[in-house]
């Protein structure tokens, strides 16, 4: 069973009495557990509607977002909503609302459910697990790009989603720190088995996503293929990949 | 500037630096080639009938005792290679078997460095696709939108099989600080490449289906019978 399946999702926004803009025209995505897709869109081409769409924020027009087969506009506005706090991840590289120490503001989302020790060890093991953790007591105006968007992913997987949305993260880093997060997201995915849905603006950032759609007026396009992992283990000379990948 | 003519890539110029990297036989020079600069889809066969040119040329040599392989021992060519390199070439001698490995020769990496070295021109825009839009008439819009969908399809898949290309490299490359640079390097060439054609196809989509719903508006206005 997919984590996230999108099934002819229409979005559109009115401006003024007579024009709508169309966002999103028949969208059908499906995304399993451990794989990456990136979606690869120009600015203002409803990439971040179609993440607000797939989290439960956005409701569509038409069409059904499911999440583990369970219809997200079924349920409660309250559980949709803990829905997104919890299982659902989202990373994206907005200023944080408080400013406070990085480690705070991981753990912070945390404190409701999980308890003040218990968000501090899971913010830490996070932060430790991106690369940032010298990061955890600086404050976010004193970190480079590269150093903030390895804190925002932290924050994403610090509550053990099932699926990571990732809102452009990449758009102000370089290209070899751009092949590193995408790297990173990819191989969080491979080994807590999460799935990740992410926007870019850049093919660059599709590197280390094994699948990738494009999206422009408000059309979802993409050739959906086998897995091709068997490639990669058997290429000769080449052993046990994988491990490699996500080391 | 500008007397130059562009020339794309050739093969052997690709194979020849390849092979002066590292030796190897054909299956595995097919293989590096594709990891390499996949993005030039050069044909089936492509190495083994570089080699063949090269050493006629004395640019490279099979080496003597070629047994085992420097990288890791070829599999048996697939069907459709050995009939390929079976009929081009009838009389085959041992040099030329596809399991043979080669090296270069001091001629061969002298004609390289003067490659390496020489100025390259800009290549032309040849694109079928620009001449199709300039050819089309307002009742081709339809199909002009679906073969500029087939054609973004077709990038992102290539963006596809870039990026699996690009993982396995990674792999091959971990140890070697600057095959790695440098293969970061030509990989984001690559995808910028890429990454222009999809968002020029993009744009070229959503103007060509305005432009498709305006005509056909203006069809049906135009059809529709005058009011008193």
């Amino acid at each position: 069973m997919s984590v996230l399946s999108l099934t002819g999702v229409c979005l559109s926004f009115p401006r003024g009495k007579r024009h709508v803009i169309r966002v999103l025209d028949d969208v059908t995505i499906e995304i399993d557990a451990g794989e990456t897709v990136a979606v690869l869109a120009q600015r203002a081409q409803g990439k971040t509607s179609l993440l607000r769409v797939a989290a439960g924020i956005e409701r569509p027009d038409r069409g059904h977002v499911r999440f583990e087969g369970e219809d997200l506009w079924g349920f409660s506005e309250r559980r949709r909503s803990r829905l997104l706090g919890g299982q659902i991840g989202w990373v994206g590289s907005a200023t944080p609302d408080l400013d406070l120490p990085m480690l705070a503001n991981v753990s912070l989302p945390l404190f409701a459910t999980h308890g003040k020790s218990e968000s501090y060890a899971r913010a830490t093991a996070a932060l430790q697990r991106v690369g940032a953790r010298e990061c955890a007591r600086q404050f976010w105006g004193s970190l480079a790009d590269w150093e903030r968007a390895l804190v925002a992913v932290a924050q994403g997987i610090a509550r053990e989603p099932k699926l990571l949305l990732v809102d452009d993260l990449t758009l102000s880093l370089g290209l070899g720190e751009i092949e590193q997060i995408t790297r990173l997201l990819d191989a969080l995915a491979t080994e807590q088995g999460f799935a990740v849905l992410m926007s870019v603006s850049d093919a660059g950032a599709t590197g280390w996503s094994r699948r990738v759609a494009t999206l422009a007026g408000g059309e979802l396009l993409e050739t959906r293929r086998s897995p091709v992992e068997g490639n990669i283990i058997d290429f000769p000379g080449v052993h046990d990949s994988r491990r490699d990948i996500s080391s | 500037m500008g007397g130059t003519t562009a020339q794309p890539l050739s093969a052997g110029d690709a194979v020849l630096g390849l092979v002066i990297e590292l030796p190897g036989n054909s299956y595995q020079l097919e293989q590096r080639l594709e990891a390499r600069f996949g993005s030039a889809q050069f044909s089936h066969a492509t190495a083994y009938h570089a080699l063949k040119r090269l050493s006629k040329q004395g640019l490279i040599r099979p080496i003597e005792d070629s047994s085992p392989p420097p990288l890791s021992a070829a599999p048996p060519l697939s069907a459709p290679a050995a009939q390929s390199a079976a009929s081009a070439s009838p009389d085959t001698d041992v040099a030329d078997l596809p399991a043979t490995a080669y090296e270069a020769t001091p001629a061969g990496i002298a004609h390289f460095r003067r490659w390496l070295r020489a100025s390259t021109a800009t290549p032309p825009v040849r694109e079928e696709l620009q001449a199709k839009i300039a050819f089309c008439g307002p009742e081709d819009l339809p199909r002009m939108v679906a073969i500029v969908r087939e054609a973004e399809l077709a990038c992102a898949a290539q963006l596809e099989d870039l990026n699996q290309r690009m993982r396995r490299q990674r792999l091959l490359d971990r140890d070697d600080a600057w095959r790695r640079l440098t293969g970061m390097i030509v990989t984001a060439a690559d995808v910028a490449w890429w990454d222009a054609r999809i968002k020029w196809l993009q744009t070229l989509r959503q103007y060509l289906q305005r432009e498709g719903q305006r005509y056909a508006a203006e069809q049906r206005q135009a059809s529709s019978p005058p009011r008193d």
